[in-house]
């Protein structure tokens, strides 16, 4: 590792931690040909969200019009859902997230590393771990309470991991009867920007199927040791529950301080969250760093809304919602103004930041839905390990295009059946597959009841039925891929993006 | 920085997916995880904190390659082979393991940094996150994006007709 190389990494890594003030530094530049169409790689940009919102409107409105560039962005959008898929297929490890309970543990462990210079698991460290941050916060290079709490929390964890230890010997095995997974497989845009899923959910019951993977094939010798690996996981990992529970009792009582005030939510949910010792909301009044928390809910139920995507225009952030609803708001420009939800299914709502930071009566952020919402483009990556399936509706000059996309969730191959004049009445489509394009089938549908549509098509040696319900905030697609004597079945919910399409 | 606990709620999870696809070895990604949460501890606060974690981490990996080349070379052989020892998930069928080392050799067609900036974008870093991180333009990403995702496809597909072609009742695609 040469000097040049570590100098070269030490300025990337500062220049990443800043925001671009130049807009050619952040956003991609469109191009257009000599015939007036964007260029290829403009197209993706746009599908990446990576335009200028000018430049977005542009080329929203230049893709609408013309038939090349519809052209180039179905075939754009198609290598850009394959990819993420074979990205997903090619991942051998389960996705996997911190479980809520383990938070506090592993970040404990980074403050006693980054603090103790080594990983040492004796218990005659804790001391040495204790005196060392406690120096260390007096020098006045890190101002939190939480630092103290948290560096009491190692000395208990360490005391802990002994415990642990011993309880795991002592006792037996448990029935093979458990089927939980300690890495609970939570959906993956929850870890990504935002806001992460609330801790303290019922993630840690046992009884918390996570994927459960009975459509797979299984084989006898194998499970025995799932199960036993599964057993031993379980109780470690109520074991560790129990050490993260104590420990945070422990912080409470070194450091009254160390929770920071929530001022937004309602008391309720605040209360069940802080057992666990952590709270989403959490509200710095400070100039350069605004944090922001709030709720979304259905207008007409008033249930919390998941999956709600955040743009702040003019900003680099981009959120979505937990399933209780909530957001988290942060690191925004100081000139942000407002903020959009999104939601397929749901009415955009545009809300003012002013209005949010409002302490005094927190309001939920309320959306209605409406079945023909959307009309920017806004794009997924579908990955999940089930069969998956997506519908993008867009309601343009009067006229409903509706595409669905589906993949067998052992392959990564996508196949995207594009609906036309999708109405009450009457509905014909094409089917395409990718990446092998240039299949393309048309289908053809019949609407046998009021809001629904059916329509079967052969594909090679396949023949795909497709049944598609409208209700008032969902859609329910049902699918079936009929391939030799194998029958593959997708049923699903969907995850609704809005797209752009082409009516005649 | 601060609040320690928030980014690793927050960012810990697309680090080791990130890091694990680089080096397909989830161990090792773990700890390098670990490191680059623990140098965000020493740092002051940056603005844009995804970034500059997947820059450490990119970092992280290109030294920890280029440190035991040997290391490297035991690493691609070994996901070369269809070995069903080197997958710790003991979940998958035969079908879902040719198709993850299909994709994985789909993978290694494109070069490291291509590789990189689709992994980051998969994580859903923007443009200009993933410019900082391996010092291209904003414009360099873009490019650069389409092409990878281009060649990954086109040659993953490849792989799936030439595999058909070979053992025909295997594949049922």
């Amino acid at each position: 590792m040469s000097h040049r190389d570590d100098t070269a990494n030490n300025s990337r890594e500062e220049q990443a931690g800043d925001i671009p003030m130049i807009e050619s530094e952040m956003y991609f530049r469109v191009e257009w040909d000599a015939e007036g169409h964007a260029t290829e790689d403009s197209v993706y940009a746009w599908l990446d969200g990576a335009l200028t919102p000018s430049e977005s409107s542009l080329v929203e409105a230049h893709v609408s019009g013309c038939e090349t560039c519809a052209a180039s962005v179905a075939e754009a959008r198609g290598f850009i859902a394959a990819s993420a898929r074979i990205l997903s297929v090619a991942e051998y490890v389960p996705q996997r997230v911190v479980p809520g309970a383990d938070v506090a543990r592993s970040a404990a462990r980074i403050v006693a590393l980054a603090n103790a210079g080594a990983e040492d698991k004796s218990g005659t460290t804790s001391a040495r771990v204790q005196s060392r941050s406690g120096k260390r916060s007096t020098k006045g290079g890190f101002r939190s309470p939480i630092a103290v709490g948290i560096a009491a929390a190692v000395v208990v964890m360490i005391g802990g991991s002994l415990l642990v230890l011993r309880e795991r010997t002592a006792s037996p095995a448990r029935t093979p009867a458990i089927a939980s997974t300690v890495a609970a497989s939570a959906p993956r845009k929850d870890s990504i920007t935002g806001v992460t899923g609330s801790p303290s959910k019922d993630a840690r019951t046992p009884s918390t199927a996570a994927a459960t993977k009975s459509d797979r094939p299984s084989r006898p010798k194998h499970n025995a040791t799932i199960a036993a690996r599964r057993a031993e996981e379980e109780l470690r990992e109520r074991a560790r529950i129990a050490v993260v529970a104590e420990s945070l009792a422990l912080i409470r009582r070194s450091a009254p301080q160390a929770m920071p005030a929530v001022a937004i939510q309602a008391p309720a949910s605040v209360q069940q969250e802080q057992k666990l010792g952590f709270s989403v909301a959490t509200v710095a009044a400070t100039d350069t760093v605004r944090e922001i928390t709030g709720r979304v809910v259905d207008a007409g139920t008033s249930e919390p809304l998941g999956a709600v995507q955040l743009l702040v225009a003019g900003s680099t952030f981009r959120g979505t919602t937990d399933n209780a609803g909530r957001f988290v708001l942060r690191d925004l420009p100081s000139n942000a103004q407002k903020v959009q939800f999104r939601r397929i299914g749901y009415a955009i709502v545009e809300v003012d930041i002013a209005s949010l930071s409002n302490t005094n009566r927190p309001q939920d952020v309320r959306m209605s839905a409406s079945v023909l919402a959307l009309s920017a483009v806004v794009t997924t990556s579908t990955v999940g390990t089930s069969p998956t399936t997506s519908l993008r509706q867009n309601d343009e000059r009067e006229c409903t295009t509706a595409e669905v996309e589906f993949a067998r969730s052992d392959s990564p191959i996508v196949r995207r059946i594009v609906l036309q004049r999708v109405s009450k009445s009457s509905a014909q489509g094409l089917l395409h597959d990718w990446p092998r394009s240039g299949v393309i089938t048309p289908i053809v549908f019949s609407t046998p009841a009021p809001r629904a549509i059916r329509g079967a098509t052969t594909t090679g040696d396949a023949r795909i039925e497709i049944s598609i319900t409208m209700r008032d905030a969902d859609w329910l697609a049902d699918i079936r891929e009929y391939s030799g004597s194998n029958v593959r079945a997708a049923n699903a919910r969907f995850v609704v993006v809005a797209g752009s399409g082409r009516c005649d | 920085m601060q609040d320690i606990e928030r980014l690793f709620r927050d960012y810990h999870a697309p680090i080791v997916r990130y890091l694990t696809r680089q080096l397909n070895d989830a161990d090792l990604a773990e700890e390098l995880a670990q490191e680059t949460f623990v140098r965000a501890y020493r740092h002051e606060p940056v603005k844009n904190e995804r970034a500059w974690l997947f820059t450490v981490a990119t970092n992280l990996v290109r030294d920890a390659v280029r440190r035991d080349a040997r290391q490297r070379a035991h690493l691609l052989r070994l996901h070369a082979e269809h070995q069903e020892t080197e997958f710790e998930s003991e979940e998958m069928s035969p079908e879902q393991l040719r198709q993850t080392s299909m994709a994985q050799a789909a993978l290694r067609t494109i070069s490291e940094r291509d590789r990189s900036a689709l992994f980051m974008s998969q994580e859903g870093l923007d443009y200009h996150e993933i410019a900082a991180a391996l010092g291209l333009s904003v414009q360099s990403v873009g490019t650069t994006l389409t092409r990878a995702r281009k060649k990954v496809v086109q040659n993953f597909e490849q792989l799936v007709r030439s595999e058909s072609e070979r053992g025909g009742a295997h594949v049922a695609s």
